[in-house]
């Protein structure tokens, strides 16, 4: 199992909250993160959801679909940003999203990974996030 | 990372964003200046380009992105969503279905999505999947407790063990001895098993809606190939169904829609000489009353005559011209469902209605259910599903007729009297008794079954079952009544599953093997 140095901790110690509206998406993710070791504290499957579930569960990361239902990504990582100036949120993108991927980063994402999501770019971009 | 095992998701998710695509691609054809729709369309086909991209399907990613781009222009108020815009747009979601589905050709296994139920639990966005085979082995194996635990129940009988389930009235005068914990543990088993076997039951129900999301697409597309107008609507579609009722209930419903749209709705012309909106309305209605849910396919459309389905029926030699003198109106309408019958130009001058009716007809009596059609010329019609939420368990009449014993379902018994009370008479030289003032038609069990019965001795006498087939009162003439007991139906297989009357079977506590009769079966 790859362990991921953090702080002087490892990337296990690492709480994560996943955001996006597609069930297959969100299972992917979940079992990239888990065969890291790396532990999903909740799933949200739209933008209102997720800042619900940030305000409940105070996640160390965040990964955030951008297109959802109800409330788009971009809009909850701004209320996210507003609830902890601090937090840390990678951007799920896919090819063509450019300009809504730099919205995003302006509005307080740190970083973007594009799908198809492959497991080392998922956790070479949580590793970069969380020692940042 | 494994792709192969993300397959099953894939592919159920991805059915899913093709019906709302296609319902949302339906409702802007009615309101194209929706934005919210427009962008929920949106939303689903880029889910559903993330979804392929990740699974290395490359074409389906391909032609999400240029449906995207396509629909962008609209989004950006460049075009209108036209006519042909929504064709299009149609067009390309069959594509992607057809690209979707070939991920499983040409070896597509058993467990696709639609004999899945997705449970939905407490919390909004957990949900379970579950294989719909494991549950349907839970089922099987709670209906074998059940089966068990009768056993045991008269394994102590024939030891002679008093045995007070629930509270009788003399529970507690017993005194309490060693065998009264027997008692109490049976009962307290019993009350767990109808709890277990209620609970797994329920987690196999799926609301119509399963089966019904993509009725709109099909029957708009029906209706523009008959060159006809029409609003389709339905009501009542989170009414929840056993999902092995739902599979089969998918054909008959969608054959009812097709007939509304072909032989109930006039073409606009046609109505409009009748004084009627030129646009015809469909609607497929479902509701539950207690352990039935009535299904409903209806329109107001050209209706149906009762008296040309008659005369049609007694032409081809199905019914006499004295039975059809005496037919009820409602009975007539059913005569639609006669092979033949069904295609006579009885309806209007262009067509006759139902064909395939004797189809929809057997496939509901099969699960137990039966029809009824509700018609009046120029006004409508209506025909109703009335079919049991779930089938695998029923409550069951124990009759015997010397040396067998068979079981009736209890939902179709209305009463049952004693032969010797009851005053019967012959008229047409069919067997009648007078129950609640009504001339209730009398077979003989026995009769019915082509079994003797000369040897009852008249102490133990005969008993009358009043039973209800269809909505109308049958008698059935039996030895004697035993109990009632809840059985696990076990259904018939090839070639008994083809007899009429023959509903099930069940083992009864003793290990006897029993046929469960279908009334409606004996009364065709």
């Amino acid at each position: 199992m790859d362990i991921f140095r953090w702080r002087g901790g490892d990337l296990m110690a690492v709480k994560v909250l996943i955001v996006d509206d597609a069930l297959f998406m969100r299972t992917m993710m979940k079992d990239i993160l888990m065969s890291a070791g790396i532990e999903v504290v909740g799933e949200a499957s739209n933008g209102k959801e997720a800042v619900e579930k940030y305000r409940e569960l105070s996640p160390d990361l965040v990964t955030m679909d951008i297109l959802m239902p109800v409330k788009s990504g971009i809009d909850a990582v701004r209320d996210i940003m507003a609830l902890d100036r601090n937090a840390r949120i990678i951007i799920c993108s896919i090819m063509g999203q450019e300009s809504l991927v730099r919205e995003a980063i302006q509005a307080g994402a740190r970083e973007f990974i594009t799908k198809p999501f492959s497991k080392e770019k998922v956790l070479d971009v949580i590793h970069k996030v969380m020692n940042s | 990372m494994d792709i192969e095992k993300y397959k099953d998701l894939f592919l159920s998710e991805a059915r899913e964003y093709l019906r709302n695509m296609n319902s949302s691609i339906l409702s802007l054809e009615k309101e194209p200046e929706n934005r919210d729709i427009l962008d929920s369309l949106f939303r689903h086909v880029h889910s559903l380009k993330g979804m392929s991209a990740s699974m290395g399907y490359i074409e389906i990613q391909e032609l999400s992105h240029r449906l995207e781009s396509y629909m962008d222009s609209f989004r950006q108020g460049k075009k209108l969503l036209d006519e042909n815009a929504i064709e299009l747009l149609l067009r390309g979601v069959d594509s992607l279905s057809v690209l979707v589905e070939a991920v499983y050709s040409p070896l597509r296994k058993e467990t696709d999505s639609s004999a899945r139920t997705k449970i939905p639990s407490r919390g909004e966005t957990t949900t379970l999947r579950v294989r719909a085979s494991f549950l349907d082995e839970l089922v099987d194996s709670v209906g074998e407790l059940l089966v068990a635990q009768s056993r045991l129940e008269s394994m102590l009988r024939l030891l002679s063990l008093p045995l007070h389930f629930s509270s009788g009235p003399d529970h507690s005068v017993q005194p309490q001895r060693e065998e009264g914990s027997i008692e109490e543990a049976i009962d307290a088993v019993n009350r767990q098993i109808h709890l277990f076997h209620s609970k797994i039951l329920s987690l196999r129900l799926a609301p119509l809606s399963t089966i019904a999301d993509k009725y709109p697409r099909a029957i708009r597309d029906f209706v523009r190939q008959k060159g006809k107008q029409v609003d389709f609507l339905i009501e009542g579609g989170g009414v929840e169904l056993d999902r092995r009722i739902l599979e089969e209930l998918d054909v008959p419903i969608l054959h009812l829609l097709r007939n509304s749209v072909d032989h109930g709705i006039e073409p606009p012309e046609e109505r409009i000489a009748a004084k009627k909106d030129n646009r015809g309305k469909v609607v497929l209605r479902a509701r539950r009353e207690r352990e039935h849910v009535i299904i409903e396919v209806s329109d107001d459309g050209a209706g149906m005559d009762p008296e040309g389905l008659k005369a049609k029926a007694v032409s081809l030699g199905a019914l006499s011209h004295e039975k059809a003198s005496v037919l009820s109106r409602e009975d007539a309408l059913l005569l639609a469902c006669i092979p033949g019958v069904s295609t006579a130009r009885v309806v209007s001058e262009s067509s006759g209605r139902g064909v395939g009716m004797d189809v929809v007809k057997s496939k509901i009596e099969a699960l137990g259910g039966h029809l009824t059609i509700i018609s009046s010329p120029g006004q409508g019609t209506s025909v109703s599903m009335i079919i049991p939420v779930s089938v695998s368990i029923v409550p069951v009449l124990l009759v015997t007729i010397p040396s067998y014993v068979f079981g009736l379902p209890l939902s179709r018994v209305e009463i049952i009297l004693k032969e010797k009370e009851v005053e019967s008479y012959t008229r047409n030289g069919d067997r009648h008794i007078l129950y609640d003032g009504e001339m209730v038609p009398l077979k003989d069990l026995s009769v019915l079954l082509g079994l003797s019965a000369d040897n009852i001795s008249p102490q133990q006498g005969f008993h009358i079952v009043v039973c209800d087939v269809r909505g109308k009162r049958k008698a059935l003439r039996v030895g004697q009544h035993l109990s009632h007991l809840t059985a696990y139906l076990r259904p018939l297989k090839l070639p008994l599953n083809k007899i009429p009357g023959l509903f099930g079977t069940t083992l009864l506590g003793d290990g006897r093997l029993i046929f469960i009769l279908d009334p409606q079966g004996l009364f065709p």
